[in-house]
């Protein structure tokens, strides 16, 4: 009982760990990194302390963190499939390596499962910030195919994670949530 | 377990749906429209009493 | 309830229509609301053959603002009311006269919310002289805006004026896509047409 206690929450702050490096990765391919990490003493301070965390994260979890993380490394490149990387690689290429990568080394359900979550977090997202993205010409999946589409995509997402990974979805949401929060309390004011 | 498979099917058909009449009714919007651009500029000439394109009075 | 615009250029018989056309359906006296741009209502009451000897006229631009009776129209076994509204005729020009320039800004802005659009054509005008055969730009942008909505009918009036019906078949040339109704605003002529025509749209 204690272990498997224990697991859960490991599982959580590697969840939480891990949301905290996408939000991050996010803002600097966005070039939105809030102002107060950009100051001369922290910039230098970004990379190396991203390592760190998405380490720990690792060692409380690996399968959350890595297939997590490469489901919003492979997401994130929806909107440039065809754009040519610094690997040689095109945007398509690189995701599916990951994805391929990803399912030699963890279970089916866990890859497939991080990459519906992380669809759903960024729906959820995309409607929320519709308005701004499309203001400041962000890439946005609710304007790009619409507001009722999204929503119901988001409801089908919903449906088949609560089917087959109930913690996992919980852990995701809490921790978006949670950590969003955080971000707008402590670096955006 | 069975009623979410029901549950995604019967979301899956709204979906569908929802984003083949939403195209559907862009175009036809679109299409309306182009007709009644004419007319509602015609409006503002008579209320305005001038042409909009090189503002010229009657 | 049901709205029915009666939309034309001056002239084409649209008052003499409507009060015609509510006598076919056996209105007696006409309770017209007169409804002008700037949002006066003025309601009026009159017997069919007062009405239209004070509301028609010879001469164009007698209507100045919306004039709307109200009409039972028979369906099946009973009966439906709509609105019959007369407007004021449009042009292409800009007119000089402020008042009618806007009678015909508020024509043009009743046809978005109309249900029904009777758009009046004075037939016996057409295909003559002109190389535009007489007929607007209005028309034709009326005629375009009327073939995305529902409820658009084209009415050839003064059909009791032309000889033959040749001038009817060059109007349903030039609007092959629309249903053209050959009428007689004056004699009665069409009106049992016209009728189901507007029944189908309730």
């Amino acid at each position: 009982m204690f272990v498997a206690d224990y697991n859960m929450i490991y599982q959580l702050v590697a969840t939480f760990l891990t949301g905290i490096i996408i939000k991050l990765l996010d803002d600097y391919m966005d070039e939105e990194l809030p102002s107060k990490l950009l100051s001369p003493e922290t910039r230098n301070g970004i990379l190396p302390y991203s390592l760190i965390i998405f380490s720990l994260a690792a060692a409380l979890n690996l399968t959350y963190t890595v297939t997590l993380f490469s489901g919003a490394y492979v997401l994130g490149m929806f909107f440039h499939m065809q754009q040519k990387l610094p690997t040689g690689l095109t945007g398509l290429q690189e995701s599916l390596i990951i994805l391929f990568i990803n399912l030699l080394i963890f279970p089916f359900a866990a890859v497939l499962t991080s990459l519906l979550v992380i669809l759903f977090i960024q729906s959820i997202d995309d409607l929320l910030d519709r308005q701004w993205d499309k203001r400041m010409g962000h890439h946005n999946l609710a304007n790009q195919f619409g507001m009722g589409e999204m929503i119901i995509l988001s409801a089908i997402l919903a449906v088949l994670l609560m089917m087959l990974d109930l913690k996992k979805f919980v852990f995701v949401n809490l921790c978006f949530f949670v950590i969003n929060k955080m971000y707008k309390r402590f670096l955006l004011s | 377990m069975q009623f979410g498979y029901v549950l995604i099917a019967i979301l899956i058909n709204l979906l569908v749906g929802y984003a083949i009449g939403r195209q559907i009714g862009l175009q036809e919007g679109y299409q309306r429209g182009l007709s009644f651009g004419p007319l509602k500029m015609r409006e503002h000439t008579y209320l305005s009493g001038k042409c909009p394109i090189c503002s010229k009075e009657n | 309830m049901k709205k029915c615009l009666i939309v034309g250029k001056p002239n084409v018989g649209k008052t003499l229509f409507m009060l015609n056309f509510a006598q076919y359906l056996h209105l007696e006296t006409v309770n017209i609301q007169l409804i002008y741009y700037n949002g006066v209502i003025e309601n009026k009451s009159y017997k069919i053959t007062q009405a239209k000897e004070l509301l028609s006229s010879v001469s164009p631009f007698k209507t100045m603002c919306l004039q709307v009776l109200e009409a039972d129209i028979p369906m099946g076994k009973g009966k439906q009311r709509i609105q019959v509204i007369d407007s004021s005729g449009l042009t292409d020009g800009i007119h000089m006269n402020v008042e009618m320039r806007r009678a015909m800004a508020q024509t043009l802005s009743a046809i978005r919310e109309s249900d029904i659009i009777l758009h009046l054509f004075d037939i016996s005008s057409l295909f003559y002289d002109s190389p535009d055969h007489g007929i607007s730009k209005v028309d034709y942008q009326l005629a375009e805006f009327g073939q995305s909505k529902n409820g658009y009918v084209i009415l050839a009036n003064k059909i009791d004026l032309i000889p033959n019906k040749r001038p009817i078949v060059e109007l349903q040339k030039l609007f092959p896509d629309h249903y053209v109704i050959p009428i007689s605003a004056k004699t009665g002529l069409g009106f049992s047409e016209v009728s189901t025509f507007v029944r189908r749209r309730l």
